[in-house]
């Protein structure tokens, strides 16, 4: 338990950024679907975010493992998920909450592994 | 079938090279250096030409099979981490990628 704690703390600041930039992502996606096909603000928006979520994943690669931080990014399902069903009424289903769970689990497990 | 499996493992692949110069171009620290420009051009170039096969695919093969099998991906990022970087692959991170792996496959279903 202390080494999965230790993980997170030496990873820290990569992570919060790696969770920021798959908000980004995922907020960039989700106004690219808005933008219904059209070049429209919602369309440019989506490729501000998307870009912005690239600059924030390439600056947290400074702050921890890579193979800690690089799956980290699957979080952005988890926040897509989320807006999908908020923001565009998507429907969820039961497996797309198991599978949220799994990613959710995964992620945890690769932030706190970093040690043997 | 065969040839999309290989495809797939390829645009994986390119992507995980990709966060591979992504990480050596901010070992020196996030500045505007040669250093930091070289590994991200060719940072950009993997995972571009990554997302761009990728896109090529989703035109060939449903989204339901291609989304989930993206996360590939951090197969290779532990396999590259491990060998270049001299990062630890411990076991919980490989339950964690194989979590991630199986968690995208239900999201769709």
């Amino acid at each position: 338990m202390n080494e999965f704690k230790q993980s997170f703390k030496k990873n820290g600041l990569g992570i919060v950024l790696m969770v920021l930039a798959s908000l980004q992502t995922a907020l960039g996606q989700m106004f690219w679907k808005m933008a219904n096909g059209e070049l429209n603000w919602t369309l440019i928006l989506g490729f501000f975010l998307y870009f912005l979520g690239a600059v924030f994943m390439i600056i947290a690669f400074r702050f921890g493992s890579l193979s800690v931080l690089h799956p980290l990014l699957s979080i952005g399902y988890v926040f897509a998920l989320f807006f999908g069903s908020l923001v565009l009424q998507e429907t969820i289903t039961e497996s797309n909450l198991l599978g949220t769970l799994f990613i959710i689990v995964g992620a945890a497990l690769i932030g706190g592994g970093d040690h043997d | 079938m065969i040839k999309w499996v290989g495809i797939i493992m390829v645009f994986t692949l390119l992507g995980a090279v990709g966060g591979y110069f992504f990480k050596r171009a901010t070992s020196e620290g996030v500045a505007m250096n040669g250093h930091f420009m070289k590994n991200l051009t060719i940072g950009v170039a993997f995972y571009g030409s990554g997302a761009i096969l990728n896109i090529i695919t989703l035109n060939y093969l449903p989204y339901t099979i291609v989304f989930p099998l993206t996360s590939i991906t951090y197969v290779w990022t532990m396999l590259i981490s491990y060998v270049f970087l001299n990062e630890i692959i411990s076991r919980k991170k490989m339950i964690g990628v194989l979590f991630i792996v199986i968690g995208s496959c239900l999201l769709i279903t």
